[in-house]
């Protein structure tokens, strides 16, 4: 599976203005994923993890650089691309799970295919939502559910429209630590199942320790770039 | 387009709104309102046209009528009976009516008729049998608000002129003649048969003759008109048919359904703000919502879909209740109006006013809600990871200024196509725009000044009151559009009333006369001149009055210039009979404006130098040295405009359009009036009184009077546009209602946290009563300045005169909006004060 690469960020950096201020949030980024594989990007509150994924995932737009993504360059792509290629070929987990509060669990989860135009959605939701072991929520409400079981109806969203690549930003952040375990074996799961690439922003040292590949970041750079255990034993 | 069409977009809008969709409510309220206010005007005009074709036929009373300022000639005597058909005869003249159970007189109308008139519609009258039965003997059918007015009863006695008559019942309703109207001029009818014992028809008297017809079904009314012009005109009698009639109030009619439309536009548009209110906190909301769309790939114009389907559901349901609501008050527009229409307007819902409506309030609605749903194209979806560092830039939606400029496209066509006129169209955009926008450019301002400057001798709820209105989510902008707007528009009526009044009421004040004796015959001078002394009145005047016609305008005859198609002179300042006078000197109340005054002339020499009013000069299109020839009845008088005038109509006094010097006029046929004060209402009562008893001929213009007079018209017409107004006030306290119950969740939060802070209750209801107060007088006073300024701009280009404040309404309203924006204020915060935190934060979830 890990024959090609699948995301290619080159030179990638990121300036906001704030007041008469210039903040550089990335600095000169690089780096290339390959299909299929699974890599953490860590580092210190303010280091620029949250906006890199961002802009990769194609919600934000570089400053400099490029990102290429399946062969697209998405910072050059329309509003109308970006909508579809993250519509059709990206997942996203988000740190607060972000479901959208008057929709079902099943409901959530059909969503993205719906937006694609699919007529058969709900079956689909339905076997993603029994994987993730929600079979009996399908018809609750995110009020109505715990932290742990948010986040899983948010993972079964992520991978409705069978992604190639899922990006998500502290997905155990919100959870107690038994809830976070769960949470990592049925992202990498899914991942071994699929083959979706994975790019996840995490403290959490379970998820960094399965991942492939750790990139750290400090101040907007990438300070280290290698395999997990390496990045782990130098902690 | 085809979005709309997609499935996701309406599943999603249906699932989204099971949330609930409280904050659109009351935005669908004022779309209810807006849509009610359309409807009920719309159908108003239509009704009001409807009835005036199905009742033109009462509007005249007849199939024709033919009128004459002289008694009917010979040749017009043979004219009239050669027309055939039923006809009714009228004698009409103003007098002064004298009621002996009271010691009471009063100028009115006297109409003495014969025959069977009305032959369409009827005289109403109370007891119904008066009307039948009148004529037979001296009864007379005497104007119900005038009996009201002297206490009189049916059966009591009113003496006109030299005969006294026995009221046979009260004149309630005459066909084709508007209430309001028996305010000005009350009418008492007469049998024709007893005028010429009330002696008051003379040579010189203001009196109009008058022939009503009925013919057979099939005679073409308007063709006999035409076929007969020629002889019509050469004996000078003029011709009143149905559709002259029902074309002429139906035009008039249609100004006042035009303006009324124009009045409740004011609702509609403030409606569409309420709306953009509501839409803009509802969704503040959805933000979050609508940036995990974005992440899971939905359309930027997708998201905007969703919200708006949900809007346009909500105020297409708010415009159908809307509508049902203007189905069931319109029929209380009429009634309000009842005073000034000719005829019954009829109830039934024109559907052209609910489709009105139904258009216009659901266009505006949705135009509106436009303005705060289409930001959402711009919302990143970032923010479902964080908030944005960068500011979002709305101003620079180009989508957005071409909805502002549909707005205002759509303001600029209504009224174009209400006003049937460019220039009236644009003025009233221009109006709008200017109150709406200097509106928000104060609330904005205000909420700028308060961000930079919160005076620190303040105390902290002063503070945090303030600091509320210009905190994010505030809906500063929309209470002052709302508040402000109806201030603006109650005031502007209380100004515009008092300016009215004041033209009239000023002179009353000063040491003017407030006294003018007509129709004083020569040998009648000295005795009148004594009956003023004896009540100590105050002797100004005697002023002689010579009735003469027009004989030639600068070298045509009068004839010619009636003959002449290019002509553009108005028919009536060639027909009139003018009541000139002569004298040496100009009088208190004009000015030469052109040419020299000449006040006598010797002997017999001619052209005679005249001096003429400067409006009937216009009228005449004459200027200084033109040459006049004047009829002195039967006498040719070749005269020169010596000079031009301008003559203070409003001061009690006789003014005159042509003024003759001395030496020309003084043995020609006259009469008198005589100019005085009485200092007390009860020495003008009896003075007037007095006289009306010894000279039954001699008519008075009582200043009282006209003052008492004007202020029940200027309140019967401000009565009907408060009631109009209505809607625009009760859409601007949705409004209020809207912007206050939409900051609830943002307050609870925040009284929770100071309680935790410690901040004791009493505190935090102080900022409460802070915020609005300021508000709310902020708010009242913006739109008291506008009213002071719209009543300038309308006094002086419009009519012209000395602007007047209404000092009560521009105090007491502002007062009263500032204390119903406090209580909808308190109101909006009940149930959070009264629990503990802990409890309201329960509740609120």
């Amino acid at each position: 599976m890990k024959n090609s690469t699948i995301l290619k960020v080159e030179h990638l950096s990121k300036y906001f203005k704030s007041g008469q201020q210039t903040l550089t949030v990335l600095n000169d980024v690089s780096f290339e994923i390959e299909q299929g594989s699974a890599c953490a990007i860590v580092g210190p509150s303010g280091s620029g993890k949250t906006t890199l994924i961002g802009i990769c995932a194609g919600l934000e737009r570089p400053s400099q650089g490029s990102v290429l993504f399946n062969g697209v360059s998405m910072h050059l792509s329309g509003e109308e691309a970006l909508a579809r290629i993250r519509n059709e070929l990206i997942g996203f987990i988000f740190q607060s799970f972000q479901l959208l509060p008057s929709l079902t669990a099943l409901e959530n989860v059909m969503v993205p295919a719906e937006i694609r135009g699919e007529n058969h959605a709900r079956n689909r939701a339905g076997e993603l939502l029994e994987r993730v072991g929600l079979e009996n929520r399908l018809h609750h409400y995110p009020i109505q559910l715990s932290g742990g079981e948010q986040q899983r109806v948010a993972i079964a969203r992520a991978f409705m429209n069978r992604p190639k690549i899922l990006f998500a930003d502290e997905p155990t952040g919100n959870l107690d630590a038994e809830t976070a375990k769960e949470v990592v074996r049925l992202i990498f799961e899914i991942n071994a199942t699929t083959g979706t690439t994975l790019m996840l922003v995490t403290h959490d040292r379970d998820l960094t320790e399965r991942a492939d590949r750790v990139i750290s970041l400090k101040a907007g750079k990438v300070v280290s770039d290698g395999e997990a255990k390496t990045h782990l034993a130098g902690q | 387009m085809l979005m709309v069409l997609r499935k996701w977009v309406w599943r999603m809008a249906l699932r989204d709104a099971r949330r609930g969709l409280k904050p659109l409510l009351l935005s669908m309220l004022c779309v209810i309102l807006g849509v009610a206010s359309v409807v009920t005007a719309f159908s108003f005009r239509d009704n009001l046209q409807s009835s005036i074709r199905t009742q033109s036929k009462s509007l005249l009373g007849a199939d024709l009528a033919i009128d004459s300022r002289e008694p009917f000639s010979s040749d017009a005597e043979a004219l009239l009976a050669s027309l055939g058909g039923d006809q009714s005869r009228q004698v009409s003249f103003s007098s002064m009516a004298y009621f002996p159970s009271s010691g009471s007189s009063r100028l009115v109308q006297v109409r003495a008729i014969g025959g069977k008139f009305p032959y369409y519609g009827a005289l109403e009258t109370e007891p119904a049998t008066a009307v039948r039965d009148f004529q037979r003997r001296a009864d007379a059918l005497v104007d119900d608000k005038v009996m009201l007015q002297f206490n009189a009863q049916v059966g009591d006695r009113v003496r006109i002129g030299e005969q006294d008559f026995r009221i046979a019942g009260k004149l309630r309703k005459i066909p084709g003649e508007a209430l309001a109207f028996s305010l000005i001029s009350p009418r008492v009818y007469i049998p024709l048969g007893y005028l010429r014992q009330t002696q008051l028809v003379q040579k010189g008297s203001l009196v109009r003759y008058r022939v009503y017809f009925k013919f057979d079904s099939h005679v073409d009314v308007d063709q006999l008109v035409r076929r007969i012009s020629p002889q019509l005109q050469r004996l000078g009698l003029q011709a009143d048919t149905v559709s002259r009639r029902t074309e002429a109030i139906s035009a008039s009619m249609d100004n006042l359904s035009r303006y009324l439309r124009l009045a409740v536009f004011i609702a509609v548009l403030l409606a569409g703000v309420g709306v953009a209110s509501g839409v803009h906190v509802y969704v503040k909301e959805k933000i979050p919502s609508v940036a995990v769309l974005r992440c899971i790939g939905a359309n930027p114009r997708e998201t905007v879909i969703v919200y708006l389907i949900q809007t346009f559901v909500l105020t297409f349901a708010g415009a159908v209740v809307g509508a049902a609501l203007g189905a069931a008050l319109h029929s209380l527009l009429p009634l309000a109006l009842k005073d000034f229409l000719p005829v019954n307007a009829s109830m039934p819902v024109a559907p052209v006013g609910v489709g009105a409506g139904m258009i216009i309030g659901l266009g505006a609605a949705i135009l509106f809600s436009l303005i705060p749903l289409l930001p959402l194209r711009k919302i990143s979806p970032l923010v479902a990871l964080r908030a944005s560092y960068e500011t979002s830039e709305r101003g620079k939606d180009p989508l957005l200024w071409l909805i502002f400029f549909l707005i205002v496209a759509g303001v600029a066509a209504f009224a174009v196509i209400t006003t049937a006129s460019w220039l009236h169209g644009l003025w009233f955009t221009a109006g709008v725009i200017l109150a709406f926008g200097l509106l928000a450019a104060v609330a904005r301002g205000v909420s700028a000044l308060l961000r930079k400057l919160v005076p620190g001798f303040l105390s902290f709820p002063w503070r945090q009151g303030l600091a509320n209105l210009h905190r994010p989510n505030n809906q500063t902008t929309a209470v002052m559009l709302s508040i402000g707007l109806g201030t603006f528009l109650l005031v502007t009526l209380y100004n515009v009333r008092s300016m009215l009044v004041n033209q009239v009421a000023e002179h009353s004040a000063k040491d003017e006369p407030n006294l003018v004796l007509f129709d004083v015959q020569k040998d009648q001078r000295q005795a009148i001149a004594e009956i003023v002394r004896s009540f100590n009145a105050s002797f100004y005047d005697e002023v002689p009055v010579v009735t003469m016609r027009l004989a030639a305008l600068k070298g045509k005859r009068v004839e010619e210039l009636r003959d002449d198609p290019a002509s553009r002179l108005p028919r009536w300042v060639l027909r009139r009979e003018y009541r000139s006078t002569y004298r040496s000197h100009l009088s208190a109340t004009e000015r030469v404006v052109a040419g020299t005054w000449q006040g006598r002339v010797d002997g017999e020499s001619q052209p005679i130098p005249i001096s003429l009013e400067k409006g009937i000069a216009e009228s005449l299109r004459v200027t200084v040295g033109d040459p006049l020839e004047f009829d002195v009845q039967g006498v040719s008088l070749r005269t020169r405009v010596a000079s031009l005038r301008e003559v203070d109509w409003q001061r009690v006094q006789p003014n005159f359009f042509v003024v003759f010097p001395e030496g020309v006029l003084e043995n020609a046929p006259q009469f008198y009036a005589v100019v005085t004060r009485a200092d007390s209402s009860g020495a003008s009562a009896s003075l007037q009184r007095a006289v009306v008893q010894r000279f039954p001929n001699v008519s008075v213009i009582d200043l009282a009077l006209v003052l008492n007079t004007l202020d029940a018209i200027l309140g019967r017409v401000s009565d009907a546009i408060r009631f109009v107004a209505l809607f625009t006030i009760l859409t601007g306290f949705a409004v209020l209602a809207s912007a206050v119950l939409s900051s609830r969740s943002q307050r609870l939060k925040e009284s929770i946290l100071l309680r935790t802070l410690g901040a004791p209750w009493r505190q935090i209801v102080s900022s409460v009563i802070a915020e609005y107060m300021f508000l709310g007088l902020i708010s009242g006073l913006t739109g008291a300045v506008l009213a002071i300024a719209a009543s300038w701009g309308l006094s002086f280009y419009f009519f012209k005169t000395v602007a007047a404040i209404s000092l009560p309404a521009v105090i007491s309203i502002p007062l009263l909006v500032t204390g119903i924006t406090v209580l909808a204020g308190g109101l909006g915060c009940w149930g959070i004060f009264r629990r503990s935190a802990l409890e309201a934060l329960r509740a609120e979830r």
